[in-house]
């Protein structure tokens, strides 16, 4: 016996249903009482919103033919000149890359790549639960993104090749920002400088649309004058230092500590882009209610908050005191073969610092407590 | 777009940048009295000049495809109706909308007009505390728009529309309570408010 969900029951009641489904429906609910429970519960919120249909008092509608004259001389007036397409430099602008993360399976994954890649002044953390996906629908979900990335994304200033410097001094000439490396511990087995990146997006509506239709919600949909937005980031040059047994690639497996450094990334959006409903989406999207999503914003401030989503079933959190601010400590369980690990991050000064490895944080954090 | 200077009025009747002869008159003929009855809903007695300013924008900005303009109008007239509630609601027009509407009590009958307008005047606050969308979509469907029509303003499949509005009539339900009665509201409230399954409760 299959329940109705809630948008099925709210059509059925405006009759918004063929005759044979609508009979489907009442035989259901006569045996389900679950159904009926939630059929009654839309009816209880419709009946509230009933006196919006209440005919409105007897108005004099005026005349057609003068209103008509009236728009052709209002049309006929100059036209006010549009808002200058000033660009709102936004220090954080989370939304339309809290969206592209919010789709992307792997914790670890969303942690590294929006650590990496967006400016603020602090950091919070939303626990979000993502939607199931099939196989096949994660595969159409990463080649909607790929074929979305690959029309809509532009780079224009490519990062070239890490290069490794021999010095904490050399990387801070390279990098082009105070980077701070731990005292009193081993040095790092490779420090590596990454250069400035930059690339422009130009939201499509349709695509992305059809993303939240493959992730299971059709029903979410960007704003139309998200289309055609063009969003530039500016990454300035980050740097990573590798502790530990790290190999050539270091990445933070066992032994192997990574503490990366990255100024603020600027985040350039058209001042009518609404942000706010584009995170509401990218939440709702990662498994939110609306009404959990628009409260989580009313939180945050877009401008200057780094929100990392984190799937509240591999994972917890908390607010730790690191480096003498406030940061985040995020644990993450083991998943298929990759043992525990966590990632920690902060910000100080307009850099944003991020450790990760694997196990307990507490050599992270003793690492982070040794930065000058 | 023409380089001619513009006229001190346009003509119907005549080719605009844009248009045939005759094409924007029709449109507005088969499209405002029901557009500007539905914006009602929303903005009172600025309703013609909401629907009206919607008609200019569509005039100087005329759209490639003519079968979406009456989706294209509920669209920027209700963001825009919406946006007016809004600011109304934000600068204590409230009690002024609610002493307009609501008749002098009356009689039995001018009673429950009078309690009619206050159920009205309470719902439309509560629309204008609803994100704008939600908002949209709510006025949309008890301006009498169909499943259809609700899709095309708002940019979405028409089978996404009735899980659209279970969630926009749940916030509406959370909001209710949060939003005051109209003044003089109360009395009157305490008489018949609660008809059917309705009242002030949150109901989720």
């Amino acid at each position: 016996m299959r329940c109705y969900s809630d948008g099925e029951w709210r059509a059925e009641l405006d009759g918004a249903v063929d005759a044979a489904e609508a009979e489907a429906m009442r035989r259901h609910r006569q045996a389900c009482r679950r159904c009926q429970q939630r059929r009654d519960r839309l009816a209880a919120n419709a009946s509230l919103a009933e006196p919006l249909a209440a005919p409105e008092p007897a108005a004099d509608s005026g005349d057609p033919a003068a209103a008509l004259a009236a728009v052709l001389a209002r049309a006929a007036r100059p036209e006010p000149p549009a808002p200058r397409r000033a660009w709102l430099w936004i220090p954080a602008g989370a939304a339309a890359v809290l969206l592209l993360f919010a789709l992307v399976p792997s914790a670890r994954t969303w942690a590294a790549n929006v650590l990496a890649m967006l400016r603020i002044r602090q950091v919070t953390v939303v626990s979000v639960n993502p939607p199931e996906l099939s196989p096949a629908s994660r595969r159409q979900v990463g080649a909607l993104v790929r074929e979305m990335i690959a029309q809509q994304v532009t780079v224009t200033i490519h990062p070239g090749a890490p290069r490794i410097a021999a010095s904490s001094r050399q990387a801070r000439q390279w990098a082009g920002f105070a980077v701070r490396l731990p005292l009193g511990v081993a040095a790092p087995a490779r420090i590596a400088v990454r250069g400035q990146s930059a690339f422009q997006m130009t939201l499509d509506r349709a695509r992305l649309n059809a993303i939240l239709a493959a992730v299971g919600r059709p029903d979410l949909r960007l704003p139309a004058n998200a289309n055609g937005a063009l969003v530039a980031v500016n990454i300035p040059p980050s740097v990573v230092a590798a502790y530990g047994a790290c190999g050539a690639h270091p990445r933070p497996v066992a032994g192997c500590t990574l503490l990366r450094e990255v100024p603020s990334p600027t985040i350039s959006v058209p001042p009518s882009l609404d942000l706010n409903a584009l995170a509401q989406i990218g939440l709702q999207a990662a498994g939110m209610s609306a009404g959990e999503a628009a409260a989580f914003c009313r939180t945050v401030n877009w401008r200057s908050t780094l929100v990392i989503p984190i799937p509240e079933a591999e994972s917890t959190y908390s607010e730790i005191p690191i480096d003498g601010v406030h940061g985040i400590v995020v644990r993450f369980a083991p998943h298929g073969r990759q043992p525990r690990s966590y990632a920690l991050s902060w910000v100080r000064d307009g850099v944003i610092y991020s450790i990760r490895g694997q196990g307990g944080a507490a050599q992270g954090l003793a690492l982070a407590n040794a930065l000058p | 777009m023409s380089s001619k200077a513009t006229p001190a009025a346009w003509s119907a009747s005549t080719a605009a940048p844009g248009w045939a002869p005759g094409e924007f008159e029709a449109l507005f003929t088969a499209h405002y009295p029901r557009l500007a009855a539905r914006l009602r809903l929303l903005a009172g007695e600025r309703a013609e000049d909401v629907a009206q300013e919607a008609f200019v924008r569509l005039f100087r900005h005329p759209p490639p495809r003519r079968e979406q303009i009456a989706a294209w109008l509920h669209r920027v007239a209700g963001r825009a109706a919406i946006d007016l509630l809004r600011r109304q609601q934000r600068q204590d027009k409230y009690e002024r909308a609610a002493a307009r509407e609501a008749p002098a009590a009356v009689g039995p009958d001018a009673e429950q007009a009078a309690l009619a307008a206050e159920r009205r005047t309470r719902a439309r606050a509560c629309l204008a505390r609803l994100p704008r969308r939600q908002a949209q979509l709510l006025w949309l469907r008890y301006a009498g728009g169909s499943y259809q029509e609700i899709a095309h303003s708002l940019g979405v499949r028409v089978n996404s529309v009735g899980a659209m509005l279970a969630r926009a009539e749940a916030a509406f339900a959370r909001a209710y309570p949060r939003t005051p009665a109209p003044p003089g509201a109360s009395v009157r409230q305490g008489k018949s408010m609660t008809g059917g399954n309705g009242g002030s409760n949150a109901l989720l």
